[in-house]
């Protein structure tokens, strides 16, 4: 297997939680594909399986979730491994999360345990990572991340107890951590959703340069189409559960082209915008155990084609160089 | 491969296996939701998610049926359980059995074989034996002594719902005494079980209104009634029941001593109802449809009885269950002891005291059959309230 | 830019509002520490407009909206409400009794449409209990007839009356109440975040019926407290921008955006995600370093001034007034001590 230069490669990854109501679609099909050192946004509403992605690509799902179907391909060393075929719990999976893909949560407090201090917990992650480390280079390294993120006098921060800093200073020390190891991809959910829109702007400005600076990709996972076009380089648009459109951040928001999409960005108020009246999308977002057959957005959609939105499920289309779209009013066949 | 992965493979193929049955499920549920769900009420929907814990469903049934016996307890017991038999003390239990080795043959309806005295010549004690030349058919709905159900005197009837004619059937043995220990287990049914609910009931009262005071006033009186509360629950329970029970006065009837008991466990049995009342007032005071109540002008009478109760009482009704079984044991224990009820009365604990001696233990095993029932009775209320407490709040995931 | 025409007259007028809230300890509760959620803050509303409280968690937007109908009780200040026949009232002074009556002219609309409602009540239950526990409609058909006709106002199917809000989605549960909140004819509408807990696609339909009802229902003034500026600026005709207690800024909705005063205001409109990748990549950044003050230790002199880019000796010492800087007609204030010589950038 080759990696064609991707990072990471998601094709048509499924993955259906099963409980006694029945089976729950939650990824239906979600293609995608990450360059290294590019900014990759998903988004989308609830619901629509942006997070169960994450939690795909690195064997974490919860309970009841299973990957049915598709293939998570890293490229490790000009070889792609299928991170699927992967035992959940060996040793080789482990050794990518946190490494080679690390994650950081909207809540800070959920990933670090509120009984050890940050110091301890980001050094840990580091020497078992990296075993020949001693525990004072393991320290030094932690203190130089934390000055990284910003931190500030992070020689003594780094003793401190997660509960004694403020959200903002908890989402710094989550991402010096989850950056402790050099990881190529890092898969950010939600992160500033959380937090007052100043400290938002202090997280995403601090995402940029360090995205910059240590040359990693990035997978943003927000419902915010703000936070996307400040930072993405490519969109994912996800709506229950599939990726209806995929393509360069110019080409989302300025040549949509699924109804979904467009129906989003045109319900948004904007700064920029006048007062004109904002179009809401008609309707709302289904219960994911409703019946629902062809497009999963035709019960919403403004250009509905009847006898065939409703029937067939739309196949992607690559409409031109790079944006990809799921939607019947690009059919196949007028390709060239 | 490693055990891992094989295990995950049956895994897969199992999912893949009941795929079908899951879709169909699937199915009746969205009937239900496009049909019903909108309209369904609280306690509609209590009730079909309770219905889907199989356990608790189960569970539900066998506390019917013993209900179901200690109410109908003179029809559902072949014998008086006061009527005894002096020389056929401690006689083992009859097997019901359909097969006859001496004829070889199987029969349709179920027998025992009557049980003989007799005498074992070396050591000069008395054994019982199964006289194999007779067979005693169990009928259902048969003559028997008379009673009164429930001793109201107009349903005085001889009707018994099962027995022998000719003959004696004791299907779990006779006490020390003679007695049919079946009828007895039944009739200390109505004791046992009556003693869980009715010291429930007075638990439910004063918990309620402790915790429901404590909660929505709080402040200091919140504070007094705390204190009370960690007070009654670091008295160790033993010897505080030893020090109720020596007050207790010799002569007093059978039915007050059974209140007093019952007052006895409720005293302690009340202050975990009032925690979690007091818990969900507190926490129901902050809900934004109670503040929106209180904005719509709604009194406090009102906030409480159509907004924080109804809330909240299907959660003390889960608690309350899951109660039942520390009030069954605590009778239990108390008589056992001889500290509660005594021997003319009959209640499971009661007849527990007969399997006190190592010696009688030895020769008669089944005068332990009523901690079965003990054992019986309190899991189900378990599994009951497990299921109750789960479907408790049915907006949690519609 | 205004599409209504406001007579300038004012339904609420808030003086000098303070509530503090004392945290203590103990049986005998003594009071530890001090926690200024309002302090001293000013502002009107005119008939018919829509102000809007912007801040971030903890600025005592929420404690303000919840004082104007004593949901909270306001520790000081006044806030005046002028009655159908014109006469102003001390909302902070009135009894029991008036609260529950002025409780109908002014309403609140929650956050969370998940909460608000009573899972246990019907549709129709609920948006009619406000209009039975105060006796303003004889008999149930009645009621159902209003019921009916405050469903259609808010664009939900009147048939669907008898079902109970577990059936609804949350852009149609908040529908639900703010149908509840119509359902007395109120004059004022306090929206304490009415879209912050719905979906991207579901907000805007939330938004314009907002708008659409106070279009329909003349005079229907709103208090629209939210921390999200585009939707603020799509929403309302003023805006009041408060930071830690305070009001920094009060300016139309325009002249807000397109020249800040207060730099606290500046560094909101830019840290504000754009959801337009030229104009976000392109606009000039303003972080902020540090985190809101803390409410219960807030710094000296003027509160931002640790954040503040353009913070001086004075800003340190001195706590600015809010003032005037506008015209009598059309006046803006602003609390800085520089607002008149910074020159400040806004969106064009």
């Amino acid at each position: 297997m080759t990696d064609n230069g991707n990072v990471l490669t998601v094709r048509n990854l499924k993955t259906h939680f099963f409980s006694r109501e029945g089976t729950l679609k939650a990824i239906d099909g979600v293609d995608f594909e990450l360059k290294p050192g590019e900014v990759l946004g998903i988004a989308g509403e609830s619901g629509c399986g942006k997070s169960v992605t994450a939690q795909s690509i690195l064997r974490i799902l919860p309970k009841h979730g299973r990957t049915v179907d598709g293939e998570v391909l890293l490229s490790r060393n000009g070889a792609a491994v299928d991170l699927l075929t992967l035992d959940e719990e060996g040793p080789e999976i482990r050794r990518i999360r946190g490494k080679e893909i690390a994650m950081i949560f909207q809540e800070p407090m959920t990933s670090f345990s509120p009984v050890h201090t940050i110091g301890n917990q980001i050094i840990e992650s580091i020497r078992l990572h990296n075993r020949g480390l001693s525990k004072r280079e393991a320290r030094a390294r932690a203190i130089d991340m934390l000055h990284r993120v910003g931190m500030p006098n992070p020689a003594s921060t780094i003793d401190e107890y997660p509960f004694n800093l403020s959200g903002g200073m908890r989402q710094r020390a989550m991402i010096a951590m989850a950056l402790s190891c050099g990881p190529r991809v890092l898969i950010a959910d939600e992160p500033t959703t959380a937090v007052d829109v100043t400290i938002q702007a202090q997280v995403l400005e601090l995402l940029k340069e360090l995205q910059g600076q240590l040359g990693m990709a990035v997978i943003m996972i927000t419902h915010d189409l703000g936070v996307i076009a400040e930072l993405a380089d490519r969109v994912l648009i996800m709506y229950l559960g599939k990726g209806v459109e995929f393509g360069t951040v110019e080409q989302i928001f300025h040549n949509p082209l699924h109804p979904y999409t467009r129906g989003l960005l045109a319900s948004i108020p904007k700064l920029t915008r006048g007062r004109e009246v904002i179009e809401p999308i008609q309707g709302t977002v289904p219960s994911p155990y409703d019946p629902l057959t062809g497009c999963p957005f035709n019960p919403r959609c403004a250009h509905r084609m009847a006898g065939v939105c409703d029937l067939e499920m739309p196949e992607v289309v690559e409409v031109e160089e790079g944006h990809r779209v799921a939607c019947h009013l690009y059919p196949k066949d007028a390709q060239t | 491969m490693s055990f891992r992965s094989i295990w995950r493979k049956l895994d897969n193929a199992f999912y893949a296996l009941t795929e079908r049955r899951r879709t169909k499920r699937q199915e009746k549920l969205i009937e239900k939701k496009s049909g019903q769900l909108e309209f369904a009420s609280q306690w509609q929907l209590i009730r079909w998610k309770f219905a889907r814990h199989k356990l608790a469903m189960f569970a539900l049934g066998v506390m019917t049926m013993l209900f179901l016996m200690a109410i109908f307890a003179e029809f559902v017991a072949p014998y008086n359980p006061r009527a005894f038999r002096e020389d056929f003390a401690t006689a083992p239990p009859q097997r019901p059995r359909l097969y006859c080795p001496e004829e070889g043959r199987w029969y349709a309806r179920p027998f025992v074989y009557p049980i003989v005295r007799d005498f074992d010549e070396d050591t000069w004690a008395v054994t019982f034996e199964e006289d194999r030349s007779e067979k005693l058919f169990i009928r259902l709905f048969v003559r028997g002594s008379t009673y009164r159900l429930m001793n109201i005197a107009f349903l005085e009837s001889d009707l018994r719902l099962f027995g022998v004619e000719d003959g004696v059937i004791s299907l779990m043995g006779n006490d020390t005494r003679g007695r049919d220990l079946f009828s007895r287990i039944v009739f200390g049914a109505r004791i046992s079980l009556s003693v869980g609910l009715l010291g429930i009931a007075i638990s439910f009262v004063i918990g309620i209104i402790m915790g429901g005071i404590s909660g929505y006033f709080g402040g200091t009186v919140d504070v007094v009634i705390q204190r009370i509360i960690e007070a009654i629950k670091a008295i160790p329970t033993i010897p505080l029941w030893m020090a109720l029970s020596v007050a207790l006065p010799i002569h007093w009837p059978l039915l007050r001593v059974y209140f007093f008991v019952v007052l006895i466990l409720s005293i302690i049995g009340w202050t975990g109802v009032a925690r979690v009342v007091r818990g969900k007032f507190l926490s129901l005071r902050t809900e934004d449809f109670v503040k929106a109540a209180e904005l719509d002008g709604a009194s406090n009478w009102r906030l409480i009885w159509r907004y924080m109760l109804p809330s909240f009482y299907s959660y003390v009704i889960a608690r309350l269950t899951l109660e039942v079984p520390s009030m069954i044991l605590g009778e239990t224990a108390l008589s056992f002891l001889g500290l509660g009820l005594q021997p003319p009365a009959i209640s499971w604990g009661v007849l527990l005291q007969d399997a006190q001696h190592v010696r009688v233990m030895a020769n008669a095993p089944w005068l332990l059959i009523p901690g079965v029932f003990v054992f019986v009775a309190i899991l189900t209320f378990n599994f009951v309230g497990d299921g109750l407490r789960d479907a408790a709040d049915p907006y949690s995931n519609v | 830019m205004k599409d209504n025409e406001h007579t300038a007259r004012p339904i609420v007028e808030v003086r000098g509002l303070r509530k503090y809230f004392e945290s203590t300890r103990g049986l005998l509760r003594k009071t530890v520490g001090t926690v200024k959620a309002v302090d001293d803050v000013s502002f009107t509303i005119n008939e018919g407009e829509t102000l809007a409280l912007v801040g971030e968690s903890g600025c005592g937007k929420t404690t303000t909206g919840r004082c104007m109908i004593r949901a909270v009780e306001p520790t000081d200040g006044k806030i005046l409400y002028s009655l159908d026949n014109g006469n102003p009232v001390d909302i902070t002074s009135l009894s029991k009794e008036a609260v529950r009556r002025l409780r109908r002219k002014i309403r609140l609309v929650f956050q969370d449409p998940y909460s608000s409602l009573n899972p246990r009540m019907t549709v129709f239950q609920i948006i009619a209990e406000p209009l039975i526990i105060n006796k303003l409609i004889k008999g149930t058909g009645a009621a159902r007839d209003r019921v009916a006709e405050l469903l259609r106002m808010v664009r939900l199917d009147p048939s669907l009356m008898d079902r109970y809000p577990h059936a609804f989605s949350g852009g149609q549960r908040q529908r639900i109440a703010i149908a509840r909140a119509l359902a007395p004819n109120p004059r004022f509408l306090i929206a304490d975040e009415p879209v912050s807990a719905l979906d991207v696609s579901v907000q805007a339909q939330v938004l314009n019926l907002l708008k659409e009802l106070q279009h329909k229902l003349e005079g229907l003034t709103y208090l629209f407290v939210a921390h999200n500026l585009s939707v603020v600026k799509y929403q309302s005709d003023r805006i009041a921008i408060m930071y830690v207690g305070k009001i920094v800024e009060l300016a139309e909705t325009e002249q807000l955006f397109t020249q800040p005063l207060h730099p606290y205001t500046e560094a909101l409109i830019a840290a504000a995600p754009e959801p337009d990748p030229r104009v976000a990549r392109t606009k000039k950044r303003v972080v902020l370093a540090g985190d809101v003050a803390n409410p219960a230790d807030p710094p000296s002199g003027c509160y931002f001034h640790p954040r503040c880019p353009y913070a001086r000796e004075i800003c340190r010492t001195t706590e600015p007034e809010l003032r005037n800087l506008g015209t009598p007609e059309q006046p803006r204030s602003v609390a800085c001590h520089f607002a008149h010589e910074l020159s400040l950038q806004g969106i064009q």
